[in-house]
C-alpha cells in the first residue's frame, strides 16, 4: 500500500502535471467522433476491387454534404493508361513517361435524419438507388435525399481520396459535427476473400467558413476548424517480419494525404513527411519523402527502391515491431495503415497527436 | 512524513492546479494515446486456429510502466450457451510491463512474453526473431480457449495509477490466415486531473481531496473539496453502421442467385469492474435503430461481465437483412443501418464497444474474411464509472 507521504507527493506532482498538460495544444482531428468534414484516405476501385463508402448523420436533422473525389492516378504520357510512378505498374515503352495526376470530381448528398447512406466507389448512387428520392418516398418527417447524385469513380482503376464538406443550402461551409464515416475495402481476386475496414477521418467545425471566403481554415487564429495533427503515430510490424501468429511474411502500406488543398485552382496539396522510426530496443533511425497530392507506398519502399535494406525492414531493424512518427512539414497530414499478412489484409486508423499550431492548413473549395 | 504545513501547501497547489486546468471529458478516443487501455476482444483458440498479437507502444520521451489485467470472460461450460447457469468466468490476471521512450512491444496473447535478453535480433535470413527487443516484462500467456479482455493501466514507480497519456495500443485477431486489427480503446487521463494513486480509479469523475469519496465536481465535495479529477467518463452513446445481419455485401458479386453475407460481431466491456471483489458487472444495452428510409426502432439486452454476439442475436428481426420487411411499422427495409447504442436509464455503468464484420462471398466453398472497425462516440456518462483495484497489487514491482 502506499504511504501517506508518496500520496501527498503524488498529489502535488499530479498537479504541476495538470498545468503543463492543460497548456498543451490539441489536434481535435479525429476518426472516432462525428464532424463537419470527413475524408477517406483511400478509396480504391479495380477489376475486381471495391470500396463501399458509408456515410451517415448522427443528428435529427438533414445535413448536406458537398463531397469531392480526388483522382491521384498516374497516367502514361503517351498510352495514357494508368501506371504507378514507383515501377509497379510501369508504362509499356521506355519513352512513355508516368506522370502524377490529381483530378477532383464534386458531387452532393442529403442525409436525412440518423440516416445511413453507403455506396460502391465504381458504381456511385444513381436515382433508383436513392431511397428517399422526395418524390415516391419520403421519410416520416417529410425529410428526403432529393439533390443526391454521387457518380462512379472517374476510371475503372482507381486510386485516391474522397473528402465530404457539410454545407448549409448556400453551399457555405457550416460547423455542424454530425456526419460519421466507414470505408469498406474489398478485394475478391484472390483465391481467398479480403475485406478491410477503416473509420473516416473527422475534421470538426468551430465556426465553419464564417467569412464565407470559401477558403476552409483548420488550425488556424479564426477559429473555422480543428487542427490538422502535428504528428501521426504509427504502430506496425516492419516489413519482411512473420506474423507470430502463423508465420505469414508482414509487410505495410501507408497511405498520407496533405491538409492543404486547392480544389478551386487544382492546386494538389504538397509537402514533406518526416519519420522517426524506433525499435523495440528504442533506437531511433529516419527519413523523409516530398509528397505532393496523396502517397501510398509499402513502408519498406519509402526510403529506398531496394526494401530489404530499408529503415522499415526487419532485417535492418532487428525486432518485430515498431513504432513511427510521421510529422508534416509544409502540410499537416492524414493517413492510414493498411498490413497484410500473406495475402489477407486490415486497415486500421493511425494515432494523431498535438497541434500544427501556430501554423495552419487551408481546403480551398471551388 | 510531511509535516501538516506542506501537506495542505501541496494540497492547495494541486488544487488550484485543477481548476485551473479543467474537468473531466468524454475522451475514450481510439487514436490518441490514453491513461487506460482497453482491448475489449481478446481470443485464444489454438484448436480453431484463432490467437490475438497485442500491440502496445509508449509514445512519450519517459518510461512508462503499466498494471494490465486479462479477464477471462469464458463460460463456465463452454460447450454450453450463457445463462444463469452458465456465467462466464470473469476471472482476472495481471502482470506489470515498462516500456521505455517511444518503445513499441507486443506479444502473442497465447504465448505471452518471456524475459530473455538474449532473444536473437531479427536479421537477412532470420526474420522469425520473435520477442527480440527489450522485453517489456513477464507477460503470462492467457489460459487455452481465451475470451475476454485486456486492459492496461498506467502507473508510476511506486505502482500507482498515474495520468501520463503515453499508451496506445492495437490488436489483431488472427483466424488461420485472416487478419483483423482494431484500435485499443483509450481512456485518458482528465485534462488537468490530479490522480490520487490509490486503487479506486474514477472514470468521468474523481475522488474529494480530504475524504476521498466519489464526485463528478466540486459541489459533490462540499468542504472535503475539491474532486480530484482522475479519468475522462466513457461514452454516452456508441454509433455503429453496419449492413443489417445476413445482408449481402455490394462489393461482392453473387454468384448465380446466391448472395454473399455480412454479419457483425459485438463485443462488449463494462467501464465499471471491481478487481476486489471480482464480482461482475451487469448493464442493459439499449439499441436504436435507423435504416436508409428513416425508419427507427428499438431494441435492449442484457449483459454480464462481457459479452461478444452478433446483432442478429440480441432478438430485433430489425437488425437482420431477412427480418427487415418483416417488422410491424417498419414500411421498407434496407441492407444498411445506423445503430446507437447505449446504457439504459437505470444501469449505472456504461460500456466499451468494438465490432466485427464477418463477410462470406457466395461460391460454392465459401470464403470468409473478417475485417474490425472501431465505433464512434458521442456525448459522455452522466456518472462516473469505477475501476477497483486491490491495494497489493499496486505495490511496486519496479
Amino acid at each position: 500500500m502506499r504511504t501517506g507521504k508518496s500520496i501527498w507527493r503524488s498529489l502535488a506532482l499530479a498537479g504541476l502535471a495538470g498545468v503543463w498538460i492543460g497548456g498543451l495544444a490539441e489536434a481535435d482531428i479525429r476518426s472516432d467522433q462525428a464532424a463537419s468534414i470527413l475524408i477517406y484516405p483511400k478509396i480504391v476501385t479495380d477489376t475486381s476491387l471495391d470500396t463501399v463508402i458509408q456515410v451517415s448523420n448522427s443528428s435529427l436533422e438533414p445535413v448536406i454534404l458537398h463531397c469531392f473525389y480526388i483522382d491521384a492516378n498516374s497516367h502514361c504520357s503517351v498510352s495514357g493508361g494508368v501506371c504507378d510512378p514507383q515501377d509497379e505498374q510501369p508504362c509499356p515503352s521506355p519513352g512513355d513517361l508516368c506522370l502524377p495526376g490529381w483530378v477532383e470530381t464534386d458531387f452532393r448528398v442529403v442525409l436525412t435524419g440518423r440516416q445511413p447512406l453507403a455506396w460502391k466507389a465504381s458504381q456511385g448512387l444513381a436515382d433508383d438507388d436513392i431511397p428517399l428520392d422526395g418524390v415516391t418516398q419520403v421519410g416520416p418527417t417529410g425529410q428526403s435525399n432529393a439533390g443526391t447524385r454521387v457518380p462512379p469513380v472517374a476510371e475503372e482503376q482507381f486510386l485516391g481520396e474522397l473528402k465530404c464538406i457539410v454545407v448549409d443550402e448556400n453551399e457555405n461551409a457550416i460547423p455542424r459535427n454530425v456526419v460519421t464515416g466507414a470505408a469498406t475495402i474489398v478485394d475478391t481476386s484472390g483465391a481467398d476473400l479480403d475485406v478491410e475496414k477503416y473509420n473516416a477521418i473527422g475534421i470538426q467545425g468551430i465556426q465553419g467558413d464564417a467569412n464565407g471566403d470559401r477558403i476552409l481554415e483548420l488550425g488556424s487564429e479564426r477559429q473555422e476548424y480543428n487542427g490538422c495533427p502535428n504528428v501521426l503515430i504509427v504502430n506496425h510490424f516492419f516489413d519482411f517480419a512473420e506474423n507470430p501468429a502463423n508465420g505469414d511474411p508482414v509487410v505495410s502500406d501507408l497511405t498520407l494525404v496533405p491538409c492543404n488543398q486547392d480544389l478551386l485552382n487544382q492546386v494538389p496539396g504538397a509537402g514533406t513527411a518526416q519519420y522517426l522510426v524506433f525499435n523495440e530496443f528504442e533506437q531511433r533511425l529516419s527519413t523523409s519523402t516530398p509528397i505532393q497530392c496523396f502517397f501510398e507506398r509499402q513502408l519498406s519502399r519509402i526510403d529506398t527502391r531496394n526494401p530489404l535494406r530499408s529503415i522499415f525492414s526487419v532485417f535492418v531493424q532487428g525486432t518485430l515491431v515498431g513504432q513511427t512518427r510521421i510529422r508534416g512539414v509544409g502540410t499537416g497530414f492524414l493517413g492510414l495503415l493498411r498490413q497484410e499478412s500473406g495475402q489477407r489484409t486490415a486497415a486500421v486508423n493511425v494515432n494523431m497527436e498535438g497541434s500544427r499550431a501556430p501554423a495552419f492548413d487551408q481546403i480551398v473549395l471551388p | 512524513m510531511l509535516t501538516r504545513r506542506r501537506q495542505v501547501g501541496l494540497l492547495g497547489l494541486a488544487a488550484a492546479c485543477v481548476w485551473l486546468a479543467g474537468t473531466a471529458g468524454a475522451d475514450v478516443r481510439t487514436e490518441r494515446s490514453g491513461s487506460i487501455l482497453v482491448f475489449p476482444k481478446v481470443f485464444s483458440d489454438a484448436s480453431a486456429g484463432i490467437d490475438t498479437i497485442i500491440q502496445l507502444t509508449n509514445t512519450s520521451n519517459s518510461v512508462v510502466r503499466a498494471h494490465c489485467f486479462y479477464v477471462n470472460a469464458g463460460l463456465t461450460d463452454p460447450s454450453a450457451p450463457p445463462g444463469p447457469d452458465n456465467p462466464r468466468l470473469w476471472q482476472e490476471v495481471d502482470f506489470d510491463i515498462l516500456l521505455t521512450r517511444q518503445q513499441p512491444t507486443y506479444w502473442l496473447v497465447s504465448e505471452g512474453r518471456q524475459v530473455n535478453p538474449l532473444d536473437p535480433p531479427c536479421k537477412p535470413g532470420k526474420q522469425d526473431c520473435f520477442n527480440a527487443g527489450f522485453d517489456p516484462g513477464r507477460v503470462p500467456p492467457v489460459v487455452p480457449n481465451f475470451t475476454g479482455e485486456l486492459k492496461c493501466i498506467q502507473v508510476d514507480e511506486s505502482g500507482a495509477p498515474l495520468n501520463g497519456n503515453s499508451l496506445k495500443g492495437e490488436a489483431t485477431i488472427v483466424r488461420d490466415g485472416d487478419i483483423a486489427t482494431y484500435s485499443a480503446l483509450a481512456i485518458l487521463g482528465a485534462e488537468g486531473g490530479a490522480n490520487n494513486g490509490d486503487g479506486t480509479l474514477v472514470l468521468g469523475g474523481g475522488q474529494c481531496a480530504l475524504d476521498g469519496a466519489i464526485c463528478k465536481s466540486d459541489a459533490d465535495c462540499g468542504e472535503s473539496g475539491p474532486c480530484l479529477q482522475e479519468y475522462n467518463a466513457c461514452p454516452g452513446t456508441w454509433i455503429l453502421t453496419h449492413l443489417a445481419d445476413g445482408a449481402p455485401n455490394p462489393a461482392i458479386p453473387p454468384v448465380g442467385s446466391t448472395e454473399s453475407q455480412v454479419f457483425t460481431e459485438l463485443t462488449v466491456a463494462p467501464c465499471t469492474e471491481d478487481f476486489e471483489t471480482q464480482i461482475p458487472t451487469r448493464v442493459t444495452l439499449q439499441f436504436q435503430t435507423w435504416n436508409e428510409f428513416e425508419s427507427q426502432f428499438s431494441v435492449s439486452t442484457t449483459v454480464d461481465c462481457w459479452a461478444t454476439f452478433r446483432l442478429e442475436e440480441v432478438g430485433s428481426l430489425a437488425l437482420t437483412f431477412d427480418g427487415q420487411d418483416d417488422v410491424p411499422n417498419l414500411p421498407l427495409g434496407t441492407m444498411f443501418l445506423q445503430t446507437r447504442i447505449r446504457s439504459a436509464g437505470g444501469t449505472p455503468v456504461g460500456v466499451l464497444l468494438v465490432a466485427e464484420e464477418q463477410h462470406t462471398d457466395a461460391q460454392l466453398s465459401p470464403n470468409t474474411a473478417w475485417a474490425a472497425a472501431n465505433l464512434h462516440i458521442e456525448g459522455e456518462r452522466p456518472t462516473p464509472d469505477i475501476i477497483r483495484i486491490p491495494g497489493e497489487q499496486l505495490e511496486s514491482p519496479f
